[in-house]
This record gives C-alpha cells, structure tokens and sequence, in this order.
C-alpha cells in the first residue's frame, strides 16, 4: 500500500459508513431508555424502567441462563472434539486431509436453515424432538468450524521444533503437546473459543427447530417478542447484550487481537 | 512427513462421529423426504414423487420467491461492495493504532447478535420508526415511507449485516497488493485517480470476487433478517422453507426447497473456487 | 560412555533415496561432524537417530542397543536446534529444567542441577528471565544447556551457528568445543560449513546425495581427499572441464578447453572421457618464468590482499584462468598485475570429478 495522507473525501466517506454500522446499536441504546414505546424526536424523558423490567421478567432470565448454558457446554465440546482432530489434520496423518478438512468446515457456507429443517425431521424420527443435548450437538456442528479455523491457524504458525525439542527432552507426545503446543497456540484458541461462544449464544436458524418445549433462548425470545410487536424492554434486553458483546470483543483484542478470530 | 494413521483416525473420529450423526446424517436422510407426497400433520404420505421439484421450476409463486431471493442477493452484495471498498481502503491504508480501531469498529457489528441488529434497523425503518418520525416532525413527508416489509428494508438489513465480511475480505486484498505497484504507477505519471483505477482496481479484483461470493452466498440463505425485515408477506427461500417445516408442515415441499437452495449455495462456493484455480493459475 | 553407530541407515521420500545406506562409527566421547551441502542428507540423518523420523531400513545403535524402533522421548539424546527451539513461554530455569523434571528431578535437586548447567554457559544471573529477553548468543548457549541439562548420552547438534553472526559463531565454536570437553559427550554434529566442522571436530564424515564420501580426521580431509566431490567441497578450488588424454602407471595426461596440458595422479580414468578436474587455490605455485625445462606460463591479471592470504588470478595462454593462492610472508607473494609468471602444480594435487552439469 501507499504511504501518505488519504484524501479527506475518502475518510469522510469511510466515517459515514462506520456511522451507517453504528446506526442501530445508537438506536437501540437510545430506545432502551427512551420514556416512549416508539422513538421520538426529539426523546420525550429518560427512563431506565425498560431495564429493571427485563431483570424481573423470568422469561428473559431463564432464556438468558438457558442461552448460557448451551453456549458454554456446545464451545467447550467444540474445543475438545476440534483440539486433537485439529492435531490430526495439521500433520497429515490421514489420507485425504483436504477433503477431511472440507467436511469440517462446510457448516460455514451450508444455509443455516437447511441445517435446522433437517434436524428437525431427524429429531423427530428419533423421538429425541426437544431433546437438550442434540441441542448442544447441534451447536457443536455450527460452532466447530470456528475453532477449527483458528487452532489449524495456530498450528501453522506453531515452530514443529518446539515440538520436537520437547519431545528429545524426554516428553510423550501427548505431554509435549499439553507443555508446549498447546501454551504456544493459546491465543489462537482463546480467539476461536470466544468466536465460538458468541456464535452459539446468537444462533437462531438452527436453534428455532430444536428447542425443548417451553424453553427459548434470549435471541430466540427476543425473535418471537418482535413478532407479537416491538416493546422498549426488546431495546432493553438488546442493549444489555451489546454491552457484553463490546466486552467481550475489547477482551479478545486485549489478549489475542481481533483480527485472529476472523 | 511421517504417517500415523492409526492414531490420526482415533484423534478425529470423535469429531467425525459427531458430524456424521448430527450433520450429515440428517441431511442424507432429507433427501428420501423431498421426493415424498404431502401428508397431513408433517407426515409424508406413502409412494414416491419428483412434484415438489417440478413445483420450483413451474409454480409462479416459487419462481416469484426465487428471482426475490437472487435480485436480493445481488442488491446487497452489490451495496457491500460498492460501500465496502472505500471503507476498506481506509482501513488497509491505516496504521498502529488507529488501524486497531477501525477494526474493532469493523468486527463489532459482526458479532453482535442478528436479532438486535434487525430490532435496530426496525426501530428506524418502521412507520412509526425514528426515520419516519423525524422526517413528519421535519414536515418533508405527511405520511409514513414504507421502508420495511418490503425490498428496500430487506437491502438495508443484509448489506449492514453482511458489509463487515466484505470489507475484511477487501482489506486482505489490498493488504496483499505488491508494496511497489501504486507506487510505480504514481513515478510513471499516473495521478492518484489513474493509478487506483488501473492499479489497485484490477490487482484487488479477485478479492473483490471473493467478497461477492461469500456475501452473495450468505445472504440468499439468510433466515432471521428477511424474517424480520421482510415480514409475513415479503418472502424469500429461507423464509419459505422455514414456514414449510413450522407452520405449513408441509416438510416434503420445504425439504425440495431445501435442497435446491443448499445445491445453488455449493454449486456457487465450488464454482468460484474453480474459477480462482483457474484465474492464479492463468497468472 | 556411549558410542553410536549406524548401519545402512536409509531413508526414502516417494522411492527417492534422501539417505541412501550410511554406515558410521562414533566412538565414546568422540566429536563427528556430518558434513554437506543442503539437500545431501545430513539433517535427515540427524533426525532419525533423534527418532523424529523413522528410517524406511537399517539401524540406530546406541552402545551397542538397538533404538531404531524407540520414540524419541526415550532414547535419552540432547539436541541443538538450529532455530534454538527455546520454549518461549518458559523462563531460562524452566528451559533447562524440562528435560530434568521429565526424568522426574523435583526441589533442590532440580534447582543444584539447573543451576551448575547454567552455570557451564556462565548464564546463572538470567535464570529468571524469558528466552525473548536474551540475545542471540545467549538463546543459543540456553539451548545447549537445556540439550546437556539432563545428561543425553549423545549430543545431536543442527547446524547450531548457522543463525548467528560470525564473531558471535567463533566464540560459540569455541563454548561447544569446551562444553564437549568439559562433559566429554559423544557428539554428532550437522553443518555445511566446512570450516566449522573441520575445526570442531575429532573427525568429518562428508556426504553428498544421501552416500558417504569421506570418513576421516580433518586433516586427512584436508589434504586428501578420496574422490573429486570431497575436494571441490574442501577448501577453495579452481573447477576446470578437462580431456583425458593419455593414462599410465603414474597418472593420467589432461588436455583443458584452451589446449594447456596437464598431469593428474589419479587412477583408473579412461582415456578420452570428459571430465572436471580441480585443483585447489593453494595447490597453485608460482615462480618466475626461466628458459630451463616447460612448464605452463600465464600473465597475473589480478591480485587480491585479505591478510594472511594473497589471491592471483593467472591467464594462461590459452585463455584460462586459474585462481592461485599463498601466504603472503611466502617469496611468490611478491607477483603483481601485469607479471608473467609459470605456474607448478603437484599431479597429486590435481583431483578428478565427473563433469558437474552446466559447468
């Protein structure tokens, strides 16, 4: 790339465009205080009601819980099944790694609805409809290909002679890699797990077909509130999750930087 | 490189089990279903059927859902390239910190959840909306533009949702530029203007191809934004397969749609990486 | 003490032979060097006896024991990365500590070990600190500790200077060398510097295309080499195309592209074969051109000064140009740019190799 200063059009184009990103986090914020149901302009009072009702509202805190806990127990399966397949793959121990490889990931560009409907025709001829855990293996079919993509690229940029050395110095193969691989691929995993976490804890496609009866996850409860018709503690709950999406993103860039989960 | 492969395939079959039981499985066993009549109740009526194939390619209501999900797909991904690049550009000319910045702000919509993103963009795009709103205070317009429920919303939905993938694919691309080519160009007298235009245009061409791929792809399978954006009425594929299996219970129909939208999604994937083999390897 | 042997030790990548049957003796507390340039196998040998690649056949004996079929963690060696391969989320201690908590050492046993390993690097004061805050030097010096730490029966070195500069690469020469005294390790050592190896070593094993060329003391390297590949490798050598004219019992008549004549004492070539002769800079004499007995004269067309060491470039009359060296306290020394001068050359010293490609 070119040095030098970049014309001012450029960047206030560039401004307006992030400002077109920003637009309906601002307006969310705004509406989760906003006194009105409907925004106006300008705002008619400031209230934080909208907030104190989502933290009594036992539908919001047992989907947030419920969101919670799939998240979690799906990216730490993810992590544990991805870790030594990851190991696998990277060394070429298999015929066919490429193709291997392709399967693994190929939940990224299969639409996610397609995933949920077939699912959902599978749970049913199994009598698992509702089942908890095909939830959470669901999940880990979504989210795998994330930590898949950045502990290969981890691995890749791992010195094999670190490995090795380990190795010569009288350690297994399985402590060399609890000692030294896995330390030195840190990073790349913590960046993968948050991806993965955040992933489960947004996902709606395939979520929808197999929830358990009267259960819901936060962004399935918020879709379905949408639908009976918008409601200022929808801004609420939403503005919460966008707090600790912004947390969870100046984490990720303090320890690994964001560009690693991309 | 030594082969293990007693103990490559022990480490990957956990994972393998997983995907074959949970994601491959279930879509083999879709595919019987799409070729089934239609029973009441979600059950398939017995015998065997290519109808709700032929339905796709005949029935106007498919064709009309069809040509809105790709003139859809082609919109957004036109926007986000368009709107994209400059963005991009910005970011891959930056450094150090500010660079840290942009691309925090670049990712954080990325992550943050489909649903209050598509609330936000309801928020303003709604008849009483912030947009409308202003706009009646302001007394430019008397009576609510219709922005949502409709192609328009749907536009502004998906390119804010799908923008940040192409803009990261962009600056990838333009980071990978020969260090030296623009600036060649700018000692052998081409001004800024010319020497983006025959320079650094052509040399992020295939970025730009991949970028429109991935955003054309995600985009024709989105189910929650058109959902929410689009309404009950304004449907594409993902919607409609969505209604078959929930509401309709028609799952043969919805399991034909299925597969057509899913072959289209891999056919394009697989196609585009041909091209690109073909593209570097002309090089 | 521990000596290590291999026997007909192959290794075969898609049916290419990248070691193709070695078989090399390292007597107990012997220094051997493995010497190539890249590509020639030395590092794959390396590994294998390492045990991080399992040879396609032959053996890895240590004292006697067969440990072809072992895992590396059990074959107790010490091994120099060229990359230092210093775990960068450990400190020093930590480093040279790994191989000694493998072998089970804890508390003040580990410490009293870690610390008089460092301390024959002479780097106890940075025992604290991460591999990233040392200098290169240093980095190297941890990992020879870390290799020698817990007592390796045998000391694997790869190419351990190669990333250092070279004042730095004579004073690590210099601490290998004592280190290896000092603990008096078998020592097997890869490099494709020559005078690396010929200055470390008790004796040089040179390879070329997976074979051994050579086994022998440095200085027998030196000064004869078996075949034509050892003496281009060696030392500094004028490569010339040459014809076999002529053979007897004493040697071989040459004729070179430009018609100058020339006598080797090597044996069993066939007349009329096309081949490389080399001869090495310092096998060149020069005296001043006398009417008495024929020789070959040539006119110095350069003459280059770098201490010690004085370089002539001679044309001969047929054209070609032969690089000449001496020391520069020798009376030759004095020939300038511009001087005639002939030119004596020791058919002993004049090697014979296959024509190398393009040459």
């Amino acid at each position: 790339m070119r040095d030098g200063p970049l014309p001012l059009t450029l960047k206030i184009v560039a401004g307006l465009i992030l400002a077109f990103l920003m637009l309906p986090v601002l307006v969310v914020a705004l509406a989760s205080v906003s006194a009105t149901a409907y925004l106006t302009v300008p705002p008619q009072g400031v209230t934080l009601r909208w907030f104190a009702q989502v933290l009594q509202d036992p539908n919001y805190l047992q989907a947030i819980g419920f969101s919670l806990e799939l998240a979690i127990a799906s990216t730490i399966l993810a992590v544990l099944l991805a870790i030594p397949a990851c190991y696998a793959l990277h060394h070429r121990w298999l015929p066919f790694s490429e193709a291997i490889s392709a399967l693994v990931l190929s939940p990224l560009i299969f639409p996610a609805v397609v995933i949920g409907v077939a699912l959902l025709q599978y749970v049913s001829m199994m009598g698992l409809r509702g089942n908890f855990v095909m939830l959470v293996l669901a999940h880990v079919v979504i989210v795998t290909p994330y930590v898949v993509r950045t502990a290969l690229a981890g691995l890749a940029g791992f010195d094999p002679s670190l490995e090795e050395a380990a190795r010569v110095l009288g350690a297994t193969r399985l402590s060399a890699f609890g000692l030294v691989v896995l330390p030195g691929i840190r990073a790349s995993l913590l960046a993968g797990f948050v991806f993965a976490l955040i992933t489960s804890f947004d996902e709606v496609p395939v979520t929808v077909f197999l929830l358990p009866p009267g259960q819901a996850t936060l962004p399935v409860t918020i879709f379905s509130a949408i639908d009976l018709g918008v409601d200022p503690s929808i801004a609420a709950v939403s503005t919460l999750l966008i707090v600790a999406t912004l947390i969870l993103l100046v984490m990720v860039e303090r320890m690994a930087g964001v560009r690693r989960i991309i | 490189m030594e082969t293990r492969r007693p103990l490559g395939f022990l480490l990957i079959t956990p994972l393998g089990l997983v995907l074959l039981a949970v994601f491959v499985a279930p879509i083999a066993m879709m595919l019987p279903t799409s070729f089934r009549h239609y029973g009441a109740g979600a059950a398939a009526a017995p015998g065997w059927t290519l109808e709700n194939y032929t339905q796709i390619a005949t029935d106007p209501y498919f064709h009309e859902v069809l040509a809105r999900t790709f003139t859809m797909g082609a919109l957004v991904t036109l926007v986000c390239l368009v709107v994209g690049y400059p963005l991009a550009y910005v970011v891959a000319r930056s450094t150090g910190a500010a660079r840290s910045w942009l691309t925090v702000l670049v990712v954080f919509p990325l992550l943050l959840n489909l649903v209050v993103r598509s609330f936000g963009w309801m928020s303003l795009l709604a008849n009483h909306g912030l947009l409308n709103n202003l706009l009646m205070t302001l007394g430019l317009i008397h009576a609510p533009l219709h922005l949502m429920f409709n192609l328009t919303g749907l536009i502004i939905g998906l390119t804010h949702i799908y923008l940040p993938f192409m803009v990261l694919v962009l600056v990838a691309a333009l980071q990978a530029l020969p260090k030296d080519a623009e600036a060649a160009s700018a000692t052998l007298g081409a001004g800024p203007m010319k020497t983006f235009f025959l320079v650094t245009l052509p040399l992020t061409a295939p970025g730009m191809f991949a970028g429109s791929v991935l955003v054309f792809v995600l985009t024709i399978s989105a189910l929650v934004t058109p959902r929410l954006l689009g309404g009950p009425a304004y449907k594409v594929m993902a919607t409609v397969i969505y209604d078959e299996f929930l509401s309709d219970l028609d799952w043969p129909s919805g399991a034909a749609l299925a597969f057509v939208l899913t072959l289209i999604a891999l056919l394009i994937v697989a196609g585009a990486g041909l091209l690109t083999r073909r593209w570097t390897a002309a090089q | 003490m521990v000596e290590l042997a291999l026997r007909r030790l192959t290794k075969r990548y898609h049916d290419l032979p990248v070691v193709a049957g070695i078989d090399l003796a390292v007597a107990s507390g012997e220094f051997v060097s493995l010497l190539g340039p890249s590509g020639c196998g030395k590092t794959t040998v390396l590994r294998m006896v390492a045990g991080l690649i399992t040879p396609t056949s032959g053996a890895v004996l240590i004292n006697g024991a067969d440990v072809t079929p072992l895992p590396p963690h059990r074959r107790r060696l010490g091994l120099v990365f060229q990359s230092y391969a210093l775990f960068p989320h450990l400190s020093v201690f930590d480093n040279v500590a790994f191989g000694l908590r493998r072998q089970g050492l804890r508390g003040d046993d580990l410490k009293r070990r870690v610390g008089e390993t460092l301390d024959l690097v002479r780097l106890g004061h940075v025992a604290a600190r991460l591999p990233r805050q040392l200098s290169g030097g240093q980095q190297q010096r941890v990992a020879l500790a870390r290799a020698v730490a817990p007592r390796p029966q045998i000391l694997l070195l790869d190419e351990p200077l190669s990333n250092l500069d070279a004042l730095l690469r004579d004073e690590m020469q210099i601490e290998i060398k004592r280190l290896q005294r000092e603990l008096g390790i078998t020592s097997l050592f890869v490099t494709h510097d020559q005078s690396e190896a010929l200055s470390l070593s008790d004796r040089v094993c040179v390879l070329n295309n997976g074979l051994v060329q050579q086994v022998g003391a440095p200085e027998e390297i030196y000064h004869s080499p078996a075949n034509g590949f050892v003496a281009g490798f060696i030392g500094r050598s004028n490569r010339l195309r040459a014809l076999i004219e002529a053979v007897d019992a004493s040697g071989a008549q040459l004729r070179l592209s430009d018609g100058t004549s020339l006598r080797s004492a090597s044996r069993g070539l066939a007349v009329g074969a096309v081949v490389d002769v080399i001869i090495r800079h310092h096998a060149i004499r020069l005296e001043a051109v006398s009417a008495q007995g024929d020789g070959i004269d040539g006119d110095v067309v350069l003459r280059s000064f770098s201490g010690a060491q004085v370089q002539r470039v001679v044309r001969l009359q047929g054209g070609v140009e032969l690089v000449s060296e001496c020391s520069t306290g020798a009376p030759e020394a004095a020939f300038g740019v511009g001087e005639r001068v002939r030119i004596l050359i020791d058919p002993q010293s004049v090697f014979i190799a296959p024509p190398a490609q393009a040459g």
